[in-house]
Parts: C-alpha cells; sequence; structure tokens
C-alpha cells in the first residue's frame, strides 16, 4: 500500500514543482518573445524605410507638394508594414519626419510597439511598457522639393506641329519649281536648259543675256515670250547653276553629298534666305546666292547671270 | 531510504532549473544575435546612403568627403551614435569608399561579459555618366556598353525603315493625319522627321543634381534645332505616350532653356508652335539642367521627348543657315545621337573600386 502511495506521490510532486517553476518560465518566455518581436519589428521599419525611398519616384507625381511626398511615402510604408504583418494601428504611432541637410534629405520613420504580454509588466517590470523604434534613410532634397510640371500634357505636345514644313503631302509644289541648266544652242550665247522637279525639259530654252525663250531644233527661234512672264504664274523658285547635269543641280538643291540613290522629296513652304550648297560642296563658286523677284525665288550662284530672267 | 526518497524529491526541480538556464543562454544569444543584425544592417543602410550622397556631389570634388562624413553622421544619430567612419575619395575615377565601425552593445551577454561587438560596414559608389540604350534591334544611336536601358516608346515602330534611299513622302503622313513621325536612322542617332519627336522612357528617373543632368548629342554637319521637354506621369502603371492609347497623363515641360552649348554662341532661340504656342528650342549638341527648366525648377523625369523645331534652320560652326529643301531630305529634322544622363551614381562592388594614386 505504501509502495502504492509512495509511487503515486512523486509524480504529484514534480507536478507541483513543476508548477512553482512554470510560470516564471512562461514569464521569461514571453520576455524573450516579445524582444524578438520588437527586434523583427525594428528591422521591418529599417528595411521598410530604404525600400521606399528607394523607390519614392515611383510615387511621385506632378506638381506635388513637399507634404504630398512625405504622406505618400508614408503611406508606402504604412503598406510595407502592413505587408510584412506589423500593426499600423493608430496607436503605434507611425509618423515620417524629413531634414534636409544641404543636398541631402534624411527620412525619419518613428513607430511604437505596445507589448502584448503585459504580465512581466504587471509584476516584474521586466518589459517597457513601449517600444520606441527610429527608421532613417537619405534621399537626394530634390526629392522631396515640390515639383513645377504645370499643366502641359501629352496631347499638347502632339499637336505642337499641325504639319510638318518645307514638306508637302501631294505633289502640287513640285510644278513651283524650275531647274536651269547650262546648255548648248546654236546662236545663243548663254542658254540654259528648263527642267521641271520631275526632270522633264520643258518646250523652250532661255537666253540668260536676254532673258527670252527660244524654240530649239537645228536652230533657235525666238518663241516670243519671256521668261520671267511665261512662268511667272507657276513658279515660285528657281534653281540656276552654271554647270554639272539636272541630278547635280537637284542635289545640290536638297543638300545632299551625293547625288547617288536620290529620290525627290517634296517642296513646300521653302523659306528661304541664304542657301548655302557649301554645306557639302565647299566650292565658294557653287555657293549659292538667295534673290527674290516679285513671287520668284532664284538660287543661283555668282557665276550665273540672272538679271534678265527676274 | 528516507535519503533515497530526498534526491528523489528534488529532481524535477534541479532539471527545471538546469534547463531553464539553457533555455535562457540560448535565449540570449538569439535575442542579443538579433540586435547585432539589427545594428549591422542599420550601419551598412547608413553607410551605401551616405556613400551615395557623397557620389552624387562629385560636380564640386573638394566637397565630397564632408558630405560622406556629414550624412552618416546624421543618419547614425538615433542608434549608432559611438560608429565611426572612414572616407577615401578618387577624384578621377569620381569613386568613393567609405568604412564605417560601430561597437554594438548586447543586452543579455552583456552579463557574460561581453561589453561589445565591433561590427563593420564599407559601400563603394561611384558618380558616371550613362547613355540611354534604345535597346531596339537594328537600332545603334548608343554606345554597346551602356548599363542605362530606355524604351523607345512604341512610336518607334517606324524606325525599322531601312536605311538606304528616301523615304517616301507617305512616310511623314500616315493617312489623313499630319503625324509627326521619326525620319531614318543615321549610323550616328535617330533623325527625327520635320518635326518629328521621340520620347524616351527612363529606367530610372533623372533627377536635379548640381551642374548639368542630361546631354543630347545631335549628330551631322548642320546642327538642327529641337525642343528638349522632362516629363513625369501621374500614373507610372498607365501613362500617355501614343495617341490612340491614351493612357493616365504625363505632365511636361520644357527644359530647352537650361541647354549649355559649347560650339554655338547663342543656341537658344524661341519658335512660335501650331499647339503649343510660343516655345525655347535649341540648336545642335547641348547640356541640359532639369533645375533651370522654361517655367520653374524641375526636381525629376521619368520621360524625355525631343521635339524637332520644324525649321529648316541650322548652325554650321557658328553661323547658322537656312536650308531650304532640307525637310525633303533623307535626314530631315534634327539628328539625335545618344541621349546620356550625367552624374548617375551607384553603389559599385569593393572589389570595382579604385584607389587613388598617391
Amino acid at each position: 500500500m505504501k509502495k502504492i502511495i509512495g509511487l503515486k506521490s512523486r509524480p504529484a510532486q514534480q507536478l507541483v514543482e513543476f508548477l512553482l517553476v512554470a510560470p516564471f518560465m512562461i514569464i521569461i518566455l514571453g520576455i524573450v518573445m516579445e524582444y524578438a518581436y520588437a527586434l523583427n519589428i525594428n528591422m521591418t521599419l529599417t528595411q521598410g524605410l530604404k525600400e521606399v525611398t528607394s523607390n519614392m519616384y515611383y510615387s511621385v507625381k506632378p506638381n506635388m507638394t513637399t507634404s504630398d511626398i512625405v504622406a505618400a511615402v508614408q503611406t508606402n510604408l504604412e503598406n510595407y508594414l502592413d505587408d510584412n504583418n506589423v500593426a499600423t494601428e493608430t496607436a503605434n504611432g507611425l509618423s515620417l519626419s524629413y531634414a534636409p541637410v544641404g543636398n541631402t534629405s534624411v527620412l525619419i520613420a518613428s513607430y511604437k510597439y505596445i507589448p502584448a504580454f503585459t504580465l512581466p509588466q504587471l509584476y516584474f517590470r521586466f518589459l517597457p511598457s513601449e517600444f520606441n523604434f527610429v527608421a532613417a534613410s537619405a534621399v537626394p532634397t530634390v526629392f522631396m522639393n515640390a515639383n513645377n510640371y504645370g499643366s502641359t500634357k501629352t496631347a499638347a505636345l502632339d499637336s505642337i506641329w499641325s504639319a510638318p514644313k518645307g514638306v508637302k503631302s501631294t505633289g502640287a509644289a513640285h510644278g513651283e519649281m524650275l531647274f536651269l541648266i547650262p546648255t548648248l544652242a546654236p546662236g545663243l550665247t548663254n542658254p540654259y536648259e528648263i527642267k521641271d522637279w520631275n526632270g522633264t525639259s520643258q518646250p523652250y530654252v532661255v537666253n540668260a543675256n536676254d532673258g527670252k525663250l527660244y524654240s530649239c531644233t537645228v536652230t533657235c527661234s525666238d518663241s516670243g515670250n519671256m521668261f520671267k512672264t511665261y512662268y511667272a504664274a507657276s513658279t515660285n523658285i528657281i534653281f540656276v547653276h552654271e554647270s554639272g547635269a539636272w541630278s547635280d543641280l537637284l542635289k545640290e538643291s536638297l543638300g545632299l553629298a551625293s547625288s547617288a540613290g536620290l529620290t525627290r522629296g517634296n517642296y513646300d513652304n521653302i523659306n528661304v534666305s541664304l542657301y548655302n550648297a557649301g554645306i557639302v560642296d565647299t566650292d565658294p563658286t557653287e555657293q549659292y546666292i538667295i534673290t527674290t523677284s516679285g513671287s520668284k525665288t532664284f538660287a543661283y550662284t555668282s557665276a550665273d547671270s540672272i538679271s534678265n530672267l527676274q | 531510504m528516507k535519503n533515497k526518497n530526498t534526491k528523489k524529491n528534488a529532481s524535477a526541480t534541479m532539471y527545471m532549473i538546469f534547463f531553464f538556464l539553457m533555455f535562457l543562454a540560448f535565449s540570449a544569444f538569439a535575442v542579443d544575435g538579433a540586435l547585432v543584425l539589427t545594428n549591422r544592417v542599420k550601419l551598412q543602410n547608413a553607410t551605401e546612403a551616405a556613400a551615395l550622397a557623397a557620389a552624387a556631389a562629385f560636380d564640386s570634388p573638394a566637397s565630397v568627403s564632408g558630405v560622406a562624413t556629414n550624412t552618416f553622421n546624421i543618419l547614425k544619430l538615433d542608434f549608432l551614435k559611438s560608429a565611426t567612419s572612414v572616407v577615401e575619395v578618387n577624384t578621377d575615377t569620381k569613386q568613393i569608399k567609405l568604412t564605417t565601425e560601430y561597437l554594438s552593445k548586447p543586452i543579455f551577454l552583456a552579463f557574460l561579459g561581453v561589453t561589445g561587438i565591433k561590427l563593420e560596414a564599407k559601400a563603394c559608389a561611384m558618380s558616371e555618366s550613362v547613355d540611354v540604350n534604345a535597346q531596339y534591334s537594328g537600332v545603334n544611336w548608343v554606345s554597346t556598353n551602356a548599363e542605362y536601358s530606355s524604351n523607345i516608346l512604341p512610336k518607334d515602330s517606324s524606325l525599322a525603315f531601312p536605311l538606304t534611299g528616301f523615304k517616301s513622302a507617305s512616310f511623314y503622313y500616315s493617312g489623313a493625319t499630319a503625324e509627326p513621325k521619326f525620319s531614318l536612322i543615321q549610323a550616328n542617332g535617330l533623325s527625327l522627321g520635320p518635326g518629328g519627336y521621340v520620347t524616351i522612357k527612363l529606367p530610372e528617373p533623372i533627377i536635379d543634381k548640381v551642374g548639368d543632368d542630361l546631354y543630347i548629342e545631335e549628330g551631322g554637319s548642320a546642327k538642327d534645332g529641337y525642343m528638349v521637354f522632362a516629363g513625369l506621369d501621374v500614373n507610372p502603371d498607365n501613362p500617355y505616350f501614343e495617341k490612340g492609347k491614351e493612357g493616365d497623363d504625363v505632365d511636361w515641360v520644357n527644359i530647352s532653356c537650361s541647354g549649355m552649348s559649347k560650339t554655338i554662341g547663342s543656341p537658344i532661340e524661341n519658335v512660335g508652335t501650331d499647339g503649343l504656342g510660343s516655345q525655347d528650342k535649341f540648336y545642335g549638341s547641348g547640356s541640359f539642367n532639369l533645375g533651370d527648366a522654361c517655367t520653374g525648377k524641375l526636381s525629376m523625369a521619368k520621360y524625355i521627348r525631343i521635339v524637332d523645331d520644324n525649321e529648316e534652320t541650322a548652325y554650321v560652326g557658328t553661323t547658322k543657315y537656312t536650308f531650304p529643301g532640307e525637310a525633303s531630305t533623307a535626314t530631315a529634322g534634327a539628328d539625335i545621337a545618344p541621349v546620356t544622363v550625367l552624374n548617375h551614381v551607384r553603389l559599385i562592388q569593393s572589389a570595382d573600386y579604385v584607389s587613388p594614386s598617391p
């Protein structure tokens, strides 16, 4: 019987001993857990502030003020903490401030963690009633400055030009140009072949010495027309050159270095004040002089005489 | 028998105390270890931030060391007060190395006589100029070693046009709309059409640092005119950059008036537009500063749009010319060669840091 009683009494005694020690163990365990969790929050806060400040440009929108930017960063930090299971209740007092120091600003986040395990506080004061954490991160001060982006939207830039200048969508402008290329004509002292934009020869040859248009076959005969009146209505710009082929003249009129692969573009609204073909052809005699006569514009070189054509 | 019984009575308590002490010791290690780890992370963060801040100051090399020290001193105020720092600056390579130390004091291990654990952090950073990479097949308008990746927004569908010959007139006009598009790609850049434009989305924003922030190379012997706009989006996930696919808007500011040219005396002129009133434009290659935008200071930009001035004028040397018909040539409009972000700051590996020569 004693044995039986004795056997029963020993485990009960150990249980009592355990019960005496267990509360202390639980309290110590709670303290350790609270410290560990507090450290976790501290690390999360530090890492969170680093991440949101690293990516804060993503949140900066046009015309934000400094306080708008701080608020946006704080919101991002709250979201980060929420995503990482860190409470962001009012009691936690999450706040964000910034201090500009020259070109660098320091963002400072404050967070208050209130331990959930209150027993140690009540009886032993082993735990503080709250943990106050601070994290800091540096960003360029300009990030915190207000933007002055105004209100110019993309659509306004899209329509900045209603149409490209210098280019015409139709071929109508082609007929407004003539190219005068030196040629040989019986009896004429300074004859020029006349070609249109497409390189097609016109029925007349113009003699720069008298400004008359001639029909030339075996011999040249006066057509009775003057160059400047005959082409007055349809022509706006006339390119003249003392030598070379039509393709060279067209090339130079386009300011190209080579006539290889030459294809016609479209002219419109040619704004001629000075045209220097020397940009690709540095020969001074091939640099163009631009003059206007009436409604027509002449581009010619110093070797050309256009006085009778104007 | 009594003695035997007495020994058995205290066994549970002894076990408890023993394991409790063991548990407490391990817990103390864990908590103190986490505390050290936290301090190590904070020290590294502060060191990296200070190194980056200092690298951004290379426009004034003499101030770099001071910026690093001051920034670190501010960042350490609340939690790493006794931390110390050592700065090394190489002004030739625009690199900085910041080494910091902190004696982390444990809570529980202090009872065992461990009064502090020495932590060390190191961060290297540099300032550099980085070309924007178009990352477009067949486009070779940036250097191949560019680290800045970029997207030319979908307007670049026209960029696939072959390099030879003229573009037909219809190229400049898409159907009935007179919408400016790109012209041809030159070997040394992207040739905008007359009035054409290109929009570049930067993977990282350009921020207004000390000095110029952006450099645009205008290729060719004739230096054409263009306008440079800096943009910031309302919604990064859905910006508006193309007609017909309007998303949330992007706001733009002309920064052409901040341009500085090394070759043209007065590269900035005002030009009337059809849709945006009177705007400043810039001739040739130049550096631009966000802080001197035409309508107030900008802090940052995520997009750059370059718009041709739609005029047949250009500088050759220091003389301005008008080129009638230039708009009909193969490379009409401004020819945009690499767009370079100046003073780009980044962290580098310690192994890449080059110590200054003695």
